[in-house]
């Protein structure tokens, strides 16, 4: 453990600089003035977060020293925290967001009274090559849905004139949230994570409730329970460690390894709710309501992350035990239940939700198994999931904009109407399930991680995981034929693509480009950030070994060279285009096709959403049930099983 | 290097092989039906007629996208036989799949789509069962090379009977023969015409025609490990399925794609699932 | 040389009283077994080479029997199955039939009968062989 100024002038930067930028949004008048301050925080952001990166050597830092007034800003902070929970639920009447607030605010007064004093603390921030990773994640893709949100929300606010334009409020949300995001990778004090966590739910309560519909104030209050009751567990944990081990901090606490199993089950609740996992979804899905970059932002890259990212944190202490068990079956029956229910979903934002759902569920799975094999896996998944989610979210948001609809029914003809988003959009659905890119390489490894598992319990693990991926490929394959069909005449309707600003622009071809990056450098990547993390943890590593390696690099090449050359080649030859085979009969450009005496009937093509097989509220009802019951064993477990 | 000859081999000579196989299979299925069949070689006569069709496609989407769909076949084979991941062979198999598919949704034509779908169903259907015959592979041997489990001698079929059983039920779906040739179907009794390729013509016919020729040299590789402690009798292994895949072609009639469906999901779960699940508490690897 | 050894068939059932395009569905049973020849029998106009016409083609469906030909990838050649699709049979005079094929599509082979009978329709399959062939070789001249 060394200090090295340059990290730690970086990483105070990046845990400052985003909340002034939103605190000067929040003041900031006219439109001009806040897309500047948008613009440069988001370089600022993008740039501290990649020179904080590159700055870090091989080790972790662990900042001591005394910063006066620290512990007096985060109890008047968590109390400000606690006290907004409390003025919208007062305001909108909800008695049980009223207990949880009260509550979580008595225990969290409790700690920092009685509790706090007590314990000795050493270093508040530290930063390892994981806190690196996440942070580039934070910082790189954040910025990019900042930068989006600007030509976003003209267009949602030009078809919505009705609603109240709190844009400022809007963008300060964003950058606050990216600040908080900072605090909980880079918090070696618990109690200052708790805070930080807190301040996500908070902002994710605020944005999900942006629009002040009654839809969008249910779904807020209903993210602001789930996460609230997730924040108990958390201070919990805490009174739990500073009374019983006299601990309140990260590497202490891993120190202590499965003696502290039942502070670290409680934080794994909390870490499910917040990575909403079954049984705790439905806050997840209700978040759709929002605004799309709250939806690429909070809940697909970023805030949901924090959650697995706890979950990773916790299994070196959790693996092996009843506690792991529980949560790696939580994991892959999140995964698979997810996966199922989206084949008969039409709703596209929802069907991203429960992809995303899904993906969690498979690294919370690798972090309850736990070992270097599994926590790799987990790691690249958070980078991988997050660049390429983030992109769909992106392109879909663009798409919602243009033709107001979220069914996937209406994604018919994408690549006529609007080409180089449909372009994107098929990058995207590619990074989620196409092999090489890193959802299925993680996917693969992820199967051979759990075969390495003596019991049979990675046998079910196993089971799970390959039922999950054929449905997984099912309904990824539907909506990505949807958007290459072609049906009208090239030509129709071009035009809305020209409406699409350079933010958007910008951001979705940088995802995009990212996607690749990540993808064709997995070597690198897990080298730098990923290896030496493994190793500082459990002494050892995970990876693919360098053939698997070649293999990913060559058919990467490959997918996206073969496709286009073949593309453009074959439009140089001469061929003659043909109608369509309905039966001989007459099929014009819309679909109409000549029927009997003389009529013209209009073709519908649907998708099959399998509703008899994939019945969703009951596949829903029993994942819950049986996921629920795993939380419950997994708490019990920690009581029972401490040593 | 030792990866690369195999990979080649099967590159170059898949096609031959596969299309000698497919003639093998029209000449057994007519003398089943008390007919002569056509000529060995009729298979290569086809393609190369349609290789000299002139060109009548629906839009410019197609042609590349079957282009692609042979390359990644072609692809997955040779990472099989070279020695890959046979886990990573499969997700490549997948997006070789994938690319008939996305062509096949391109085109407006009604057959067309439900011939896609189906195609969809059909993977959905199968992919569980082939992951779980890889991961039980790996449990009962150690590997997950072609190269590796060629060359040794453990008797795979012993330990992986529900597995093979398993897969043998999938490779119907995936050799599209009754009762499981729910998108595209080689005999007369169409109900959605020749549903995945119904608007595919010419050249780009040619090209998945070739394609099916890697894919089923690639599934009888996939059977053929399993008895490949001793060569003669995995090569007859192969035979003696594909043989019955014929029978079971010719005895069946198609079946509705939910059936297909709910028993390839609960045969897999209890065969190649309770396989895998013994294998584990066993003591396996 | 290999169109001659692959040649698949369209079969349209052009309003005919089914009596030919059993005669044509007979020529694939077992008895006179077509795929001696490679002959299959798609439904599909895109993957064919012959497309088989019974009946003597109404106002109706005449429409169709030009989209289908145009559907078809050159080189086609298009038989007359039947007296019907011939010459228009005992309807020709009649007002709702257009009185034979090649009042809508150039007919290349006309095989009578009524029913016309596995035998013929074969030999006119093999006959077609030779023109389809002939077909080829002038459009490869030409390009």
């Amino acid at each position: 453990m060394h200090t090295d100024t340059t990290v730690a002038y970086l990483l105070t930067f990046l845990l400052c600089a985003p909340m002034l930028f939103a605190l000067a949004l929040l003041a900031a008048p006219g439109v001009r003035l806040r897309g500047l301050l948008v613009r440069v925080g988001a370089l600022a952001t993008g740039a501290g977060a990649i020179a904080f990166a590159a700055a870090g050597g091989a080790g972790a830092y662990y900042f001591h020293g005394e910063i006066h007034g620290l512990e007096t800003f985060f109890f008047a902070a968590s109390l400000a925290l606690a006290g907004v929970m409390l003025f919208y639920s007062v305001k909108y009447k909800r008695p049980l967001a009223i207990a949880l607030v009260l509550a979580q605010a008595a225990l969290t007064l409790y700690f920092d009274l009685a509790c706090a004093p007590g314990v000795a603390a050493e270093s508040a921030f530290y930063a390892d090559k994981f806190s690196m990773l996440m942070a580039l994640v934070i910082g790189i893709l954040g910025p990019l849905i900042c930068v989006y949100a600007l030509g976003y929300m003209r267009d949602f606010h030009r078809h919505y004139p009705r609603l109240p334009d709190r844009r400022n409020f809007f963008f300060f949300l964003l950058f606050a949230f990216l600040s908080a995001m900072f605090g909980i990778v880079f918090s070696n004090n618990l109690a200052h994570m708790l805070f930080f966590w807190e301040a996500t739910t908070v902002c994710s309560f605020l944005l999900i409730g942006h629009t002040r519909t009654k839809e969008a104030v249910n779904n807020a209050f209903r993210a602001l329970v789930i996460n609230v009751s997730g924040g108990l567990a958390f201070s919990l944990a805490l009174v739990w460690l500073a009374r019983y081990y006299g601990v309140i901090e990260l590497d202490k606490m891993l120190a202590l390894r499965s003696a502290a199993l039942v502070p670290a089950a409680l934080l794994c609740y909390a870490a499910l709710t917040k990575a909403a996992q079954f049984p705790f979804s439905s806050w997840l899905l209700g978040a759709m309501v929002a605004p799309t970059p709250t939806s690429a932002l909070l809940h697909s890259s970023t805030m949901v992350k924090a959650g697995v990212f706890l979950v990773l944190k916790m299994s070196p202490i959790i693996a092996g035990t009843a506690v792991g068990n529980a949560v790696a079956l939580i994991g892959a029956g999140t995964f698979l239940a997810a996966s199922l229910i989206n084949i008969s979903e039409p709703n596209v934002k929802k069907v991203l939700a429960y992809s995303t759902i899904a993906n969690l569920g498979l690294i919370v799975a690798c972090g309850g198994v736990g070992g270097p094999s599994a926590v790799w896996i987990g790691l690249v998944l958070i980078v991988f999931h997050a660049v390429s989610k983030s992109l769909l979210f992106l392109v879909v948001g663009t798409v919602e904009n243009r033709f107001y609809t979220k069914d996937m029914e209406n994604y018919d003809n994408l690549i006529v109407k609007m080409p180089v988003t449909a372009l994107l959009f098929v990058a995207g659905i590619a990074g989620m399930f196409i092999a090489p890119f890193g959802v299925v390489v993680s996917k693969w490894a992820a199967i051979e991680a759990f075969l390495s598992i003596p019991s049979v319990f990675g046998g079910v693990l196993v089971i799970m995981l390959a039922y999950g991926s054929g449905a997984t490929v099912f309904y990824w394959s539907k909506l990505l034929g949807k958007i290459l069909s072609m049906r009208d005449q090239p030509g129709v309707e071009k035009k809305r693509e020209a409406t699409i600003g350079n933010d958007e622009w910008t951001a979705e071809w940088s995802h995009a480009i990212l996607s690749l990056v990540v993808c064709g450098g997995l070597p690198l990547l897990s080298a730098w950030l990923v290896e030496p993390y493994l190793l500082a943890q459990y002494g050892a590593s995970g990876g693919l070994g360098a053939f698997n390696y070649g293999v990913i690099i060559i058919l990467l090449f490959l997918l996206i060279a073969l496709p286009a050359l073949a593309y453009v080649l074959h439009r140089r030859a001469s061929y003659r285009l043909s109608d369509t085979y309905v039966c001989g009969r007459q099929m014009d450009s819309h679909l109409l096709v000549g029927g009997a005496l003389g009529s013209w009937r209009e073709i519908t093509l649907k998708n099959y959403y399998l509703d008899d097989f994939f019945n969703s509220s009951a596949i829903l009802r029993y994942s819950n049930m049986v996921c629920g019951a795993a939380i419950v064993y997994m708490l019990a477990a920690g009581v029972l099983w401490r040593n | 290097m030792e990866k690369l000859m195999p990979a080649l081999a099967y590159a170059l000579l898949a096609p031959l092989a596969g299309g000698l196989l497919a003639g093998v299979d029209r000449i057994i299925s007519a003398r089943m039906q008390r007919r002569v069949g056509p000529p060995l070689l009729q298979p290569f006569y086809d393609v190369a007629k349609l290789f000299s069709k002139g060109d009548v496609e629906v839009n410019g989407l197609q042609y590349p996208l079957a282009l692609c769909h042979l390359v990644f076949m072609a692809l997955a084979g040779a990472l099989f036989f070279g020695g890959g991941d046979i886990l990573l062979v499969i997700f490549v198999f997948t997006v070789a799949a994938l690319f008939l598919v996305a062509a096949a949704f391109s085109s407006a034509s009604p057959y067309s789509f439900v011939g896609a779908e189906r195609e969809l169903i059909i993977i959905l259907a199968a992919e569980p069962a082939l992951i779980i015959a890889a991961a039980a592979i790996y449990k009962a041997a150690g590997s997950l090379s072609f190269l590796t489990l060629a060359a040794s001698d453990t008797p795979l079929i012993v330990k992986l009977p529900g597995v093979f059983l398993c897969l043998f039920y999938v490779l119907t779906m995936k050799l599209r023969k009754s009762p499981f040739d729910l998108s595209y179907s080689h005999h007369a009794h169409q109900e959605i015409v020749k549903g995945i390729t119904t608007d595919l013509g010419g050249r780009t016919l040619a090209l998945i025609e070739i394609t099916h020729w890697y894919e089923n040299i690639l599934l009888m590789g996939l059977v053929y490990l399993f008895f490949a402690f001793s060569v003669p009798l995995g090569l007859a292994a192969v035979a003696v399925t594909y043989f019955l895949e014929v029978l079971t072609d010719n005895t069946n009639a198609r079946v509705r794609w939910q059936l297909a469906l709910s028993s390839t999901w609960l045969i897999t779960l209890l065969l190649a699932g309770g396989n895998l699940l013994a294998l584990y508490a066993l003591g396996g690897n | 040389m290999s169109l001659k050894r692959s040649p698949w068939l369209l079969h349209y059932d052009g309003s005919s009283c089914n009596g030919c395009d059993i005669e044509v569905l007979a020529c694939l049973t077992p008895v006179y077994d077509a795929e001696r020849f490679g002959v299959i029998n798609t439904g599909n106009p895109r993957h064919a080479d012959l497309l088989l016409l019974t009946g003597s083609i109404n106002h109706q469906n005449e429409e169709v029997v030009r989209n289908l030909y145009a559907q078809m990838p050159e080189p086609k050649v298009v038989l007359a199955v039947g007296i019907c699709a011939t010459s228009g049979g005992v309807f020709a005079d009649c007002y709702n039939v257009k009185g034979g094929a090649d009042k809508v599509v150039p007919v290349d082979v006309y095989i009578p009968g009524c029913a016309a009978r596995p035998e013929a329709i074969i030999d006119g399959i093999v006959r077609a062989l030779g023109v389809l062939e002939a077909k080829r070789a002038a459009a490869e001249k030409t390009t």
